[in-house]
Formats: structure tokens, sequence, C-alpha cells
């Protein structure tokens, strides 16, 4: 009876917890900038989470030859920045950073997964690589794999959130 | 009047009714005597089956919140399209809080119902966990996944500290193994903050005295280690050093248990640190007996020590000393205690050696060296076993016996060379170990007779 209130502090925080996760997502899909992204996807299933397409995007792969960077070798899980400009329908990768460029230009935030010295291939992890869909209907966007192309919201501090998935140009909804 | 040592096993109750019985044919008790016996000792036996019945409950209880749990993830992971976003939300953190005030209710406010109550809080912790996957399912969120179960285990970690839950304790120790193996592995990452989370762990299983869950921690925190040792090696370069820091780190765990007073206030470590102590020697030992597994590790030349495994190897071995040390100076160990020590202080400077020195051996000797280690070993904790009268000692030592000879006969056939000369030192090893076990196990046989006439 004495720690009623100490537990129902707790029960708040957790609740508070997932508010917050949800929070941050939301903010960014609210207030962030609507970019275009061109990906293909594979097909795996996570049993916590059901079904999802893995999607893997041009700027996943960067070549160093042909991007500039502000450093020759990033270390594994290291944060960096890329900044991405519209070129024709969609955004690609212009340069890297391990700092968030100040000049206005937009930059997602990502963690290095690998880096490849000697072809120069940089692997990002920019934490939008799964969309989930209900069960069963990942192999079937598999199987339609036409052109597929995401919607993703990028914020000013560089976090992302997958906003939008379109195969062959028109909007997949699972509700 | 003492009151008799409760929680006996049912058996040891049948067997004194039939003695009380003998006791009175032969003249040694009167009926009044016999019925004294059974009345001091009837109290403990019925406190004993409630005890017992209650375990059920709990037992059961738990299980049912793990099918609950599971069903309401695998629900939200499959059945979510005719819900929107809202709904699904709404629904999750609703079910939370009905399970947490209920729960609480149940076990802390009414209080008819604590076993029960207990374990729907524990299922409020599984529903806050399902919560964070279906936040991360609804809102397309991966960035590093292993953080999903870092919030989990820090959400419920002040439930274990309010409601003193043993069973959300388990949950969050197994949850902490399972975080830091997703990080290492998923991330080639040392994870440092696994170490506070671990203490937090172990002063969570002081504070509850549960050998349980302080036996699942250190076999994480040995997880860990390895898992560290390997990113510290690029990979499997590092097998042969990783194990032996595994091995080295087994007989810390074991030195602790020696240490831990029967009576004392860690009385609840000894067994877990025996259990998790001797298993990881062994299985580190028994992984590096292995010809192709030493050879995976690239062993020929490569002789290079990364900073994790000379300070965490370098770290255990002085632990185990100054533990082994501080325990015979200060009295804590007995006799056969102090011996045990002794073996391990020496089983450490023997790790030590190997691990220092096998670039200058070619791999059939260092094959050779960690066979004979882990037989001896086998042999040397089971003699230690009976010595100490502890059967956990024993089983694990004939356990990784069987393990190691049925291992050794299979390689015996595929490379019959090398393995004679093992299986002529091996078999002294046993002529040895064997009459050495006999003549303990007389002496035991002897003393116990020698207490029970005294008695």
């Amino acid at each position: 009876m004495r720690h009623r209130y100490k537990f129902i502090l707790v029960v708040v925080l957790q609740i508070v917890i997932l508010l917050v996760m949800i929070g941050m997502k939301w903010s960014t899909l609210a207030f962030g900038t609507k970019i275009l992204l061109k990906t293909a996807p594979v097909d795996p299933w996570d049993l916590f989470r059901g079904d999802y397409v893995i999607l893997n995007y041009e700027i996943t792969n960067l070549n160093l030859d042909a991007i500039p960077a502000d450093k020759d070798e990033y270390r594994n899980n290291e944060t960096i920045y890329v900044t991405l400009k519209k070129q024709g329908k969609y955004w690609n990768a212009v340069s890297v950073s391990s700092k968030r460029p100040d000049d206005g230009s937009l930059a997602i935030k990502g963690i290095v997964r690998y880096h490849f010295r000697p072809d120069a291939n940089l692997q990002v992890d920019y934490g939008i690589h799964s969309y989930y869909v209900p069960q069963h209907e990942g192999r079937r966007i598999e199987d339609a794999r036409g052109s597929m192309d995401v919607e993703i919201s990028v914020d000013k501090w560089g976090n992302a959130a997958v906003s939008k998935l379109f195969i062959d140009g028109k909007e997949v909804e699972f509700q | 009047m003492p009151e008799p040592r409760g929680n006996l096993p049912e058996k040891w109750y049948i067997w004194l009714e039939g003695e009380i019985a003998d006791w009175k044919k032969e003249g040694i008790i009167n009926d009044s005597q016999a019925g004294t016996i059974l009345q001091r000792y009837e109290a403990a036996r019925r406190e004993g089956e409630t005890e017992r019945g209650g375990r059920l409950v709990t037992v059961l209880a738990i299980m049912g919140a793990v099918l609950l749990g599971v069903g309401v993830i695998l629900f939200f992971a499959a059945n979510w399209q005719g819900m929107s976003k809202a709904l699904k939300v709404a629904v999750i953190l609703g079910s939370i809080i009905i399970a947490y005030g209920t729960g609480y209710y149940l076990a802390f406010e009414k209080q008819n119902y604590p076993r029960v109550g207990r374990t729907v809080i524990f299922l409020g912790t599984i529903l806050y966990g399902a919560g964070i996957w279906l936040i991360a399912q609804v809102f397309h969120i991966n960035s590093h996944y292993p953080n999903g179960v870092l919030i989990w285990i820090l959400g419920i970690i002040p439930v274990i500290y309010i409601c003193g839950s043993l069973s959300v304790l388990i949950e969050a120790s197994l949850l902490t193994i399972m975080w830091t193996f997703m990080e290492q592995t998923g991330f080639q990452t040392s994870n440092w903050l696994y170490l506070p989370v671990m203490a937090v762990m172990l002063v969570m299983a002081y504070r509850m005295k549960s050998g349980l869950a302080a036996g699942i921690t250190l076999a994480g925190a040995s997880v860990w280690a390895a898992v560290a040792s390997f990113v510290s090696y690029h990979g499997s370069r590092g097998i042969l050093l990783t194990f032996t820091l595994t091995a080295m780190i087994g007989l810390f765990y074991y030195v602790i248990g020696s240490i831990c007073k029967p009576g004392g206030r860690f009385k609840f470590m000894k067994t877990p640190s025996y259990i998790a102590g001797s298993v990881l020697f062994f299985l580190s030992v028994f992984i590096i007996s292995f010809r192709d597994l030493v050879r995976i590790g690239s062993y020929a030349g490569d002789t290079r020590y990364t900073t994790f495994f000379l300070v965490w190897f370098i770290g255990m071995f002085l632990c185990i000393w100054a533990a082994a040390v501080l325990g015979i100076i200060k009295g804590r160990l007995g006799p056969e205690s102090r011996k045990s020590a002794l073996f391990i202080m020496v089983l450490s400077v023997l790790l030590a050696v190997l691990s220092f020195t096998f670039g200058l051996l070619d791999e059939t000797a260092v094959i050779l060296i960690n066979n004979i280690l882990l037989f001896i070993s086998v042999i040397a904790v089971v003699i230690i076993g009976y010595s100490e009268r502890e059967p956990v000692l024993i089983n694990t030592g004939l356990a990784f016996f069987v393990l190691g000879v049925i291992a050794r006969y299979f390689d015996f056939f595929w490379d019959m060379l090398p393995k004679s000369v093992f299986f002529m030192a091996g078999g002294l090893v046993l002529l040895v170990g064997g009459t050495l076990l006999e003549r303990n196990r007389r002496k035991i046989v002897r003393e116990m007779k020698v207490n029970s006439h005294a008695a």
C-alpha cells in the first residue's frame, strides 16, 4: 500500500517512454521535409513484428570515389550526415560529413555499418530500412517488384522516418 | 524450543516416519517420544506443502502470463489490418495499464491473491515490451533494434525494485543477455553499457537473494566477455584466446562461490557461482580441445593480443588470486575449500602459461595440452565435489567427462596417431584420479557413518 504512488509513477514512466517513441517519429513525419528515394526490396520475417519489407536505397551504399567526404576513413558505428539534393524526381547523395552541415542544406543522419577501404564503399544505416506490412503481404510486394519508391520525412536534425511506399508510382496502403 | 529446519523434501518425512516406527519397535523411544518427534516436524511439513502448492500456482500463473504475452505480441504482429494506428496504440497502452492496475490491486491492495497479482504485474511487463515493438511496427522504426530491448529492461527495473518481483527479475536478466548479444553481434561493438546494467541486475539479485537471477547474470557476463573478445579480434581469429579468457572467468566465478560462506549474506551466490563457474570453465576448455576449432581460429603464427583480451585476462587472473588469498587469510575457506582454491590458482597459472606461450608450440601440442587440462580438471572437480559434498560439481564434472570421451572417441577415427598419446595420458590420469576418488568416497562414507552413530 505504501508504495502505491511509486508504482503508479513507474507505470506512468513506461507509458511516457512509449509516447516519447511515438512523438519522436510523429514529429519527424509531421514537420520533416518529404523526399523520394528509389529502392529495391527483399522479404524477410521478423518474429516480433510480423512481415516487413527490407528497403535498400541507392544512398545505402555510397561510393566515396564519386562523392566528396570530409574524412578518408569512417569507423564502424560512427554517426555521419549525408547531404541530399533533388535530381529530377529523386533525391541523391551529394556529400558525406561527420558533422551536420550548417548551410541549410538537407542532410540525413546515418550510422556507418561498414567502410570497405579498397573500393571506397561506405555502407550506411539510416534507420529507414524496414516497411512493416500485414502478414504474407511482404511476399506479394516482393513478387510485384516493379519500380518501388519510398517517401521519407527528414527533419532538420537529420532524423528520418518512412512516410509512404509506392509501387509503380501508386501508393501502397494497408489500413 | 528451536524450530526444525523447514523446506525439507517430502521423501525425508516419509523416511523419518519409517525410522520412528523402527525405533519404537526396537525400544529406543516410547510412544510419547515418537508422538513428540512427529509433532515437532508436522508443522514444518505442512508449511512445506503449502509452500510447494504456492510455488505451483506461481509457476502455472507465470506460464499463463508468458503465453498470454506471446499471444498479444503475435496478435499485433499478424493482425493489424483491421485497426487504425491510434486504436492499436490505445489498445496496447490500455492493456498495460489494466494489467498493472489489476496486478497491483490483487497483490498489494486487496492482498487476497498475492501470487496471481504479482504474475499479472509480470504480464504487464511483457505487454510493455510488446508495446515497444508495436510502436516500432506502426512507425516503421528499425534504427538500432537492440535499443528496443534496452528500453524494455530499463522500464521494468523499477518494477523489480518496488514490487520485489522475482519473475520480472528473471525476465530482465534474460533480456539483458539477449540485448547485449544483439548489440554485440549485430553491430560489432564491445557494448560497455552492458557492465552497469549487469551490475544493477546483480544488485537486484542480491536484494532478492535470488541464486537463479545471479546465475543467469553471471552466464550473461561470460557471453558479453566472449563476444567482446571475438569483436576485438575481428572474428574467429581469436578463438583460442577467447575461450581461455572465458575459462579464466569461469575460475573466477568458482572462487567467488568458494568464499561465499554458507550462513553469510552472499550464501545465495554459492551454488550459482559454482554452477556458472564450472560449466563455463569446462565448456570453454571443451571447445578448444577440438583441433578443427583451434585451426579455424588460424592458430598458427598469430599470437597478437588485443587490449581487451589483455586487460580482462590479466584482471581476472589477479581477481582469482586476490579472492583466493583473501579467502585463505581471512579464514573464509574451510580446509577442503582451501585445497580447491589452491587448485584453482594452479589452473589459472596453467591457463595463463598456455595463453602466452601457445605461439611457441605446434598445433598438436596445444590440442594435447587443452585435452589434458580438460580431463585433469574434470577429475579434480569430481574429487572437490566429493570432498565439499557439492553434488552440482560432481554432476558437472561427470557430464563433461562423458562429453569429452565421446568427442575424443569420434576424433579417434579421424586422426588416430596423436590421439593414442592422448588416450594414454587420459587413461593414466583416470587411473590416478579414480583411485583418489574411490579413497575419498570411502572416507566420506566412513565419516558419515561415524557422524550418524554419534547422533
